[in-house]
């Protein structure tokens, strides 16, 4: 069983008064990888730890592979250590009075494994997590980076039908962060075990994620594939906690609808033509359009819609791009732009975004 | 269990294989007879105040207040609990401030070494000190006095057997554990809180009394309020210091009663109930001090403490660090060595008066052998039975998550805020009673040490394991690991450094203890410190000196040998 789908029904899960998830109902599909993002506090981790068994939660229901492993009526509880998942902790949780090789060698050891095959596997796993040589050190001399390999070595030794993550990148320096995203990437892809994954990190959801679950305050905001999160968030919340985007309110122009798009009109009278992605527009609309989706350029652009004249009041370089704060339509627009030569402060330009990206949002 | 459906049955059984090894069985056991092991004598104390009939009668014929209303006889025992008490906080807390702060914020030299040594107050125990100072500030034959009729001086300079005499020994005494107490609170100081005042313009002085007192004070206050609450239950400084000059205080007046013929059980009672609750409002003061009061210096975070350069005045500090662990430690522990060797006890040294015939009819007294022997026995069986009872409880209070770990911790932090004399004399009663005749036995010290000691045990051991990241534990249990599992692979030997100090502490703890044996050994079944306190009021102080130091020598062996036996099982293991 290297694969299992898990279902999460109604999940609440309580501590004391505090109610840290209110209601969350998701599926991870067998092989998928699925993130859960969001603030600290949001309840992603307490969701996380209840499809563990660390956290007993006060109602709802958790299957693994089709098996109730939680549940408030009947009631069910399988203890963690019979769910036949596994963890990588955001501290590591690497035993220190252990060597590197019998930290990993546990979860084989704990199921009776003969000796042999406890050694070639843990052998393959430390290879692939690229410290085969370290096997004998004691595992209280290992760095940051190094625990964090053994803690993933231990985790998938055993063949877990799904591994857990929580936060596991979060205690390494962002350098360090970088090369371990995409070194993960590539050891989920080939060892191909359904995940669960916990982060508050846009770039990490977005680099290893098949699907991506919002959070907030213990309830989810929106469920969808990297580039749907990112691109048509739902409501302002997802809008900004996933990456920068500017907010335009205005009022409905039906009458210059088309070819399923919305039209909303700007308090300064600007025309923002964007698009609902099925989601119902009222008399007033909000939408939203991610800065780095917002062009600007000296001449008017030659598209019919959605360009208008702005100018520069302050850059800001920032290495990869150059971020414009922009006064438009008697308020203020951000811009992230990577084009070479940059415009000047004060300097009179044209903003233009394709009505793709302006999306409304849910109010 | 009853499931509506076929497929579901699978599910069934592993519910109730889940529940079978369970931990929530053993926790209620356990958890219940320890509860029982506390409770059970304080029923039997306070059932004994209130008994109002024949004295010696048990059960009591009838119940009453009559025991309370009558204490107003005792006033002045309780007024002179409260003098002692409040003089000896007050020396302790302004010991254990002056060197928290010299030891944690300036530059004198050795600071580390003093840090070390600052236990060693601890270890020389109240006995020995009171045994040691009555020797050097007796009215007539302590040494300072000698000195000061040799030099002329006319009827003495100082006298011991007072209420001050008493408060000074345990203030030198309790002085290394407030020091403990203030300094931890020191060093937790975030040091850029006090920059931050700096760099804002703020001289050193305003820093200082804006800043830095304000963070440490509920510091202080706790650490005070806890010494004083210690102070109170206090016994064998009073004892020793106090008995000659017939100066009372709330225990040894408890001691008193219950020891003399015929015994008055029911107003040594309602004596021991009123200390025990005067002392649980102080204990309940203080976790209401340092629960408020934390928050802003303890962070968890184990800061580097601001040095400050304090010039010329190092030399003056460090005679004030020297200075007290002379009178605390190097004087005690020479006069008893000195006094140990001489036939008769004379301040000043002549060849004819030593002597090694103390310690030759100490250890030809068939009375102190075993008594040494029982304690070293006892001592042992205290220390390892207390590690894994003591090692569990705490497991089960603070990471079983079982329900009501919280009132178990409470029941069991209970002994803390009974003296050891008062919480005795409850099973002195208990146990009279029981049906297995264990009273006058080894077993009832056994139990009773077990038993005061639950707070010392429980404090050391769940220090070591607050600190242990639960993830380890949980980690364990990810990779399928079940409770009994874990405990044996991962908890137990990330405990082992935290057993083996509460081992430690328990073993001389016990072999020490003088207020709970004093009341509950039996005349067949001696320990060795109350027949110290024995000697010393009955034979000659230069034998009783022999017997103390034979003691201290005894633990110091015994734990050479344990040691040297650890180090070659954990050599020949590793190999």
């Amino acid at each position: 069983m290297a694969q299992a789908s898990i279902d999460v029904r109604d999940l609440v899960v309580r501590y004391g008064d505090v109610v840290a998830v209110r209601g969350v109902s998701f599926t991870v599909g067998a092989g998928e990888h699925v993130t859960l993002l969001g603030p600290s506090g949001c309840g992603k981790t307490t969701t996380l730890r209840a499809i563990a068994g660390l956290e007993r939660p006060a109602s709802g229901e958790i299957a693994i592979g089709g098996r109730p492993v939680f549940s408030s009526r009947p009631s069910v509880n399988v203890p963690a250590e019979r769910r036949g998942l596994s963890m990588v902790f955001q501290s590591y949780a690497i035993w220190p009075h252990m060597s590197v090789f019998d930290n990993v060698a546990y979860g084989l050891r704990v199921r009776k494994r003969p000796e042999a095959e406890v050694t070639s596997r843990v052998r393959e796993a430390l290879e692939l997590v690229q410290l085969g040589d370290l096997s004998a050190r004691s595992a209280s001399r290992l760095s940051g980076g190094q625990q964090q390999r053994v803690a993933l070595a231990r985790a998938f030794v055993f063949g877990p039908s799904v591994l857990l993550f929580d936060e596991p990148l979060s205690n390494l320096d962002a350098k360090l962060r970088a090369e371990m995203r995409v070194e993960l990437k590539e050891l989920q892809r080939r060892l191909d075990i359904t995940s669960v994954y916990v982060t508050h990190d846009l770039e990490e959801a977005l680099a290893i994620s098949d699907r991506i679950v919002v959070m907030r305050d213990g309830v989810i905001e929106q469920v969808g594939d990297p580039s749907e999160i990112y691109d048509r968030p739902r409501n302002t919340f997802v809008a900004d906690f996933v990456g920068s985007a500017n907010l335009i309110r205005g009022r409905r122009r039906t009458d210059l609808e088309r070819d399923g798009q919305v039209v909303i009109e700007t308090a300064g009278g600007s025309l923002v033509h964007g698009t609902a992605v099925g989601r119902p527009a009222g008399a007033e609309a909000l939408m939203a359009v991610r800065t780095v989706r917002l062009r600007l350029e000296r001449t008017r652009p030659a598209t019919p819609v959605n360009a208008w004249a702005a100018r520069i009041r302050r850059r800001v370089f920032q290495g990869d791009f150059t971020q414009y704060h922009v006064d438009w339509d008697g308020g203020r627009l951000i811009v992230r732009s990577a084009a070479g030569e940059p415009m000047a402060e004060g300097e009179e330009v044209f903003v233009s975004a394709d009505p793709r990206h302006c999306v409304v949002l849910e109010e | 269990m009853e499931l509506d459906h076929g497929a579901l049955t699978r599910r069934g059984v592993e519910l109730r294989e889940g529940w079978l090894p369970g931990p929530q069985l053993v926790s209620l056991v356990v958890g219940g007879a320890a509860a029982v092991l506390v409770l059970y004598p304080i029923a039997y104390l306070i059932q004994a105040s209130l008994s109002v009939g024949d004295p010696q009668a048990r059960p009591p014929e009838a119940y009453g207040l009559d025991n309370f209303t009558g204490l107003g006889r005792y006033a002045h025992i309780f007024g002179n609990t409260l003098q002692v008490a409040a003089v000896a906080t007050v020396l302790a807390v302004v010991v254990g401030f002056t060197m928290g702060w010299i030891l944690s914020r300036t530059n004198v030299p050795g600071r580390a070494a003093f840090e070390q040594l600052m236990a060693m107050p601890y270890y020389v125990t109240p006995l020995m000190g009171a045994l040691a100072w009555a020797l050097i500030g007796a009215p007539s034959s302590g040494f300072i006095n000698q000195a000061w009729q040799a030099l002329g001086g006319k009827s003495h300079l100082i006298d011991i057997n007072t209420a001050w005499g008493i408060a000074w020994v345990m203030a030198l005494f309790e002085g290394s554990v407030a020091f403990v107490m203030i300094g931890a609170v020191m060093k937790s100081m975030d040091p850029s809180l006090e920059e931050a005042s700096q760099v804002l313009g703020a001289g050193r002085l305003r820093t200082m009394l804006r800043i830095t007192l304000p963070l440490v004070l509920p510091g202080v206050l706790g650490a005070a309020v806890f010494v004083f609450a210690e102070m109170l239950g206090s016994f064998s400084a009073a004892l020793v210091l106090g008995l000659p000059s017939r100066f009372y205080v709330v225990t040894t007046a408890m001691y008193q009663l219950v020891s003399q013929y015929p015994p008055r059980f029911p107003t040594a009672a309602a004596m021991g109930v009123s200390l025990f609750a005067v002392m649980f409002a102080m204990v309940w003061i203080y976790r209401r001090i340092v629960r408020a009061g934390t928050y802003v210096t303890i962070t968890g975070k184990a800061f580097r403490p601001r040095v400050m350069d304090v010039g010329p005045l190092r030399w003056p500090l460090l005679a004030i660090c020297v200075g007290y662990l002379t009178v605390a430690v190097i004087l005690p522990v020479l006069t008893i060595v000195y006094v140990s060797f001489q036939r008769l006890t004379m301040a000043f040294p002549r060849a004819d008066n030593f002597t090694l015939d103390n310690y030759a009819t100490a250890l030809s007294l068939d009375a102190v052998r075993s008594a040494l022997g029982n304690s070293l026995v006892l001592g042992v069986a205290t220390a390892t039975i207390g590690i894994f009872l003591m090692g569990f409880l705490s497991w089960l209070i603070y990471r079983s998550r079982i329900p009501g770990a919280g009132a178990i911790e409470y029941v069991l932090m209970f002994p803390q805020a009974v003296p050891r004399l008062v919480f005795a004399f409850g099973m002195l009663w208990a146990w009279l009673v029981f049906p297995i005749p264990i009273y006058g036995t080894l077993w009832l010290l056994l139990i009773a040490y077990l038993t005061v000691f639950l707070p010392l045990g429980l404090r050391t051991i769940s220090g070591v394991i607050l600190q242990i990241d639960k993830s380890l534990e949980e980690s364990a249990q990810m990779c399928g690991a079940s409770w009994g599992h874990r405990l044996r692979t991962v908890t137990m030997p990330l405990l082992k450094p935290g057993l083996v100090a509460a081992w430690l502490l328990l073993f001389i703890a016990s072999v020490r203890e003088l207020g709970a044996s004093i009341l509950l050994m039996g005349p067949k079944a001696k320990v060795i410190t109350p027949a110290i306190v024995e000697s010393w009021f009955s034979t000659s102080s230069e034998l009783t000196a022999a017997m103390a130091l034979l003691q201290t020598l005894a633990v110091v062996v015994a734990l050479g040998v344990l040691f040297a036996v650890a180090r070659r099982a954990v050599q020949q293991g590793g190999e």
